[in-house]
């Protein structure tokens, strides 16, 4: 295998990496300097016209007609400027719709017009496979999303936010809202779809690997700039290991999920195991590198003001997206 | 970004699995001594008569000249198919040649090269002392330059089958007034020179592949000089490249395998509470989830890396970012080995083979090579940039 990124590939990371930045300032988690729901109407609209999120639908259909690969790398770029979550549903709820021939409906979220949310069973393998569960669903959103996805890790479908009745709750992520207990209704549209399902295990591992970046890149900044004791923090051993340690945790990370996201493109029959290999190895690095950052920064780390909060936050969400940690485990011991 | 092999790469790992498993031997292999000095050397020159030998070297110097794809390849394919260790061919075969081959003049590779290749002889490493382990620009064996020969007296210590060796890549200091990194010149040493003096050492986990030497005027001829008089250091930054390059890999592909061996013993070894068996612990259960992710991580980082590197070309700081991995992941694994083991990891004496040896051994790891401490200063300045440490 080679996980090298071709100019193509190298030249779509510093565009998404770029765009995310301009759109999604972290400013905008402070009080008075969150992006308006009309503004963030019009960014979504820029995202949808440079491609990047029908990336993964086909030319056919209107789509950019990239590989899941490509999206990794997107989704990478995403976690580390800390863009909205809620662009990982939308862009597979564009691919589905596609894929169903709904030509509307999936230009409707290519083109940022509209938003999709997400929903999972609360306990995964309690699905039979056959359709979607009755009972009891957690659902995330942004603000107003249009439609949602429903998923377990078989089935599929598309549901109106109509058809869901549920006590929304303010998220960790602050633009996230979420909702426990959700029942659907028998009989739900779906579709068989697990290679949905474990497209999304490596998207939000790529999200997740995007934080643990970021939060390793502003440790690093601030141990080199940071001075005590007349010199910088980053000359003691009980900084500098650590980020050393993460930086080969995250390459290790990082390594794994090129490898799963090439796989699950390909269909390889080890394509879930090594997607569920990727989440974990991710999920852990995240929460090291984001814990270390709010450390090293002291006091700073501590408040609101300073974005390193916002990193730990997102990666405790959206870990929880396609499949808890504990689920990949025993979804890696299982594997023959 | 690709996921599978070149057909060209298909086809060599088709061929060296083949050659392998027609030609492995089948008998046991000694742990110790000049049994284990004869098997290892036959299973050299056997690889070498099939035209394997040599692998990470290039076809002028007698090797294979294979890509560093296809080396990690045939150490692969080696490790699947439970072919013997490199053992005591690993320093000539791994470091020695390759710093013949970088830094040596032609009369010492026409002598040297053919003999490693062929199984002929075994070679050693000198570099650390009592008092210069991490700090190895610091080391003391004293080389007193002559008209025609260097006259040696120290002592060097951790040297891998000095017992069993013909020849030693000896790192001594020739100018006692200049700096600590210049001064230092790398010779061979023959081991049956006058005034070489070996003692193994006892390790833990019993074996005694170590051995203190001690160097009592031993005279070795200035043409056994590799590089210069003074470029020492040089020397032996191009071997300990090596040391933490391509060689290391068929240590991590092993581990593999022995997370699955674990995985299979988790499935029948009984867990003290409530009549289960030790997998259907959750602990445990995660704990061998997580290993499995995290060899298969190391696996495509190690691709990765290789993919990236050209033929010949050095490995950089990637080589301590592998080692550093595979070290924890080591002592990981057999501390969970020895814990799902209960109370029957306690039976062990020296000699003995299996968990509780490589549990004692995997404390080696994170010291040996370069000790992991030493592997985060080198990834904190040279990948992260930070500033140099505080010295004192």
């Amino acid at each position: 295998m080679d996980l090298t990124l071709t100019s193509e590939q190298q030249s779509i990371v510093s565009t998404a990496d770029q765009i995310f930045a301009d759109l999604f300032p972290l400013s905008r988690f402070h009080k008075g300097k969150e992006i308006n729901p009309s503004d963030m109407a019009k960014k979504r609209a820029q995202l949808g016209e440079l491609g990047l999120i029908g990336v993964c639908v086909p030319d056919s259909d209107g789509g950019a007609g990239l590989s899941l690969v490509e999206q990794t790398l997107i989704c990478e770029a995403l976690g580390r400027r800390l863009a909205p979550l809620d662009i990982v549903p939308t862009m597979l709820a564009a691919e589905l719709v596609a894929a169903r021939g709904e030509a509307s409906a999936a230009s409707a979220f290519m083109s940022g017009e509209k938003s999709a949310g997400i929903l999972f069973p609360e306990t995964l393998d309690a699905t039979d496979g056959s359709e979607l569960a009755e009972e009891p669903w957690i659902a995330f959103g942004g603000a107003e999303p249009a439609a949602f996805l429903a998923m377990d890790p078989r089935m599929a479908g598309v549901l109106e936010p109509e058809n869901i009745s549920a006590n929304w709750l303010q998220c960790l992520a602050t633009e996230i809202s979420f909702a426990k207990g959700i029942r659907l209704q028998k009989g739900v549209a779906s579709v068989a779809n697990g290679q949905l399902f474990t497209r999304g295990v490596v998207l939000t591992s790529a999200v997740l690997v995007g934080i643990t970046q970021a939060a390793l890149d502003m440790a690093v900044e601030h141990a080199k700039t940071r001075v005590q004791f007349g010199e910088p923090i980053g000359v003691n051993q009980a900084i500098r290991h650590p980020c050393a340690e993460v930086a080969v945790k995250t390459k290790l990370a990082r390594s794994q999920l090129y490898h799963a996201a090439l796989a699950v493109e390909q269909m390889s029959s080890d394509a879930c195991h090594l997607a569920a290999c990727a989440k974990v190895l991710a999920s852990e690095v995240a929460q090291t590198s984001c814990s270390n950052n709010i450390q090293f920064h002291g006091g700073m780390g501590l408040t609101d003001e300073f974005p390193a909060h916002m990193l730990l936050k997102t990666a405790h969400t959206i870990e929880k997206w396609f499949g808890s940690v504990e689920y990949h485990m025993a979804q890696i011991i299982k594997y023959n | 970004m690709r996921l599978n092999l070149s057909d060209e790469d298909l086809e060599f790992q088709q061929r060296a699995t083949d050659w392998l498993l027609a030609n492995i031997p089948t008998e046991k292999r000694p742990s110790a001594g000049a049994g284990m000095r004869e098997y290892d050397l036959a299973w050299i020159s056997k690889q070498s008569k099939g035209g394997w030998g040599g692998i990470s070297w290039p076809a002028e110097y007698g090797g294979c000249g294979v890509s560093p794809m296809q080396q990690l390849l045939w150490y692969e394919a080696s490790a699947k198919a439970s072919a013997p260790p490199i053992g005591v061919g690993m320093v000539g075969l791994n470091f020695g040649g390759p710093t013949l081959i970088t830094c040596g003049t032609k009369a010492q590779c026409d002598e040297h090269l053919p003999r490693i290749l062929d199984g002929d002889v075994v070679w050693c490493q000198g570099f650390s002392e009592p008092n210069a382990g991490s700090d190895l620009g610091g080391l003391e064996t004293q080389g007193i330059v002559h008209d025609d020969y260097i006259e040696v007296t120290g002592q060097k210590i951790w040297t891998s089958y000095a017992d069993l060796a013909d020849y030693q890549l000896l790192l001594i200091r020739t100018d006692k007034s200049s700096a600590k990194h210049s001064g230092l010149t790398m010779v061979i040493c023959d081991m049956k020179s006058e005034g070489v003096d070996v003692r193994p050492i006892q390790l833990i986990s019993g074996e005694s592949h170590f051995s203190e030497v001690f160097y009592d005027s031993v005279k070795i001829p200035k043409s056994n000089v590799i590089g210069e008089v003074g470029q020492g250091w040089r020397v032996a930054m191009a071997t300990l490249g090596f040391e933490r390059g391509a060689a290391f890999i068929a240590d991590q592909i092993s581990l593999a395998g022995k997370v699955e061996e674990l995985i299979e013993l988790a499935k029948r070894t009984n867990w003290p509470t409530s009549n289960k068996l030790a997998i259907d612990d959750d602990e445990i259960a995660r704990g061998l989830a997580v290993l499995r992710a995290e060899v298969s991580g190391l696996r495509a980082m190690t691709y990765g890396d290789i993919a990236q590197r050209g033929v010949g070309d050095p490995p950089g700081p990637e080589g301590s970012m592998n080692k550093l991995c595979y070290s924890d992941l080591s002592q990981k694994l057999n501390r969970l080995a020895f814990r799902i083991l209960g109370s029957d990891a306690l039976a062990f004496k020296y000699g003995d083979v299996g968990w509780t040896r490589d549990y004692f051994y995997s404390y080696a790891s994170s010291v040996g090579g370069g000790t992991s401490e030493i592997q985060k200063e080198i990834i904190a300045q040279r990948v992260l940039e930070l500033p140099r440490g505080r010295k004192g």
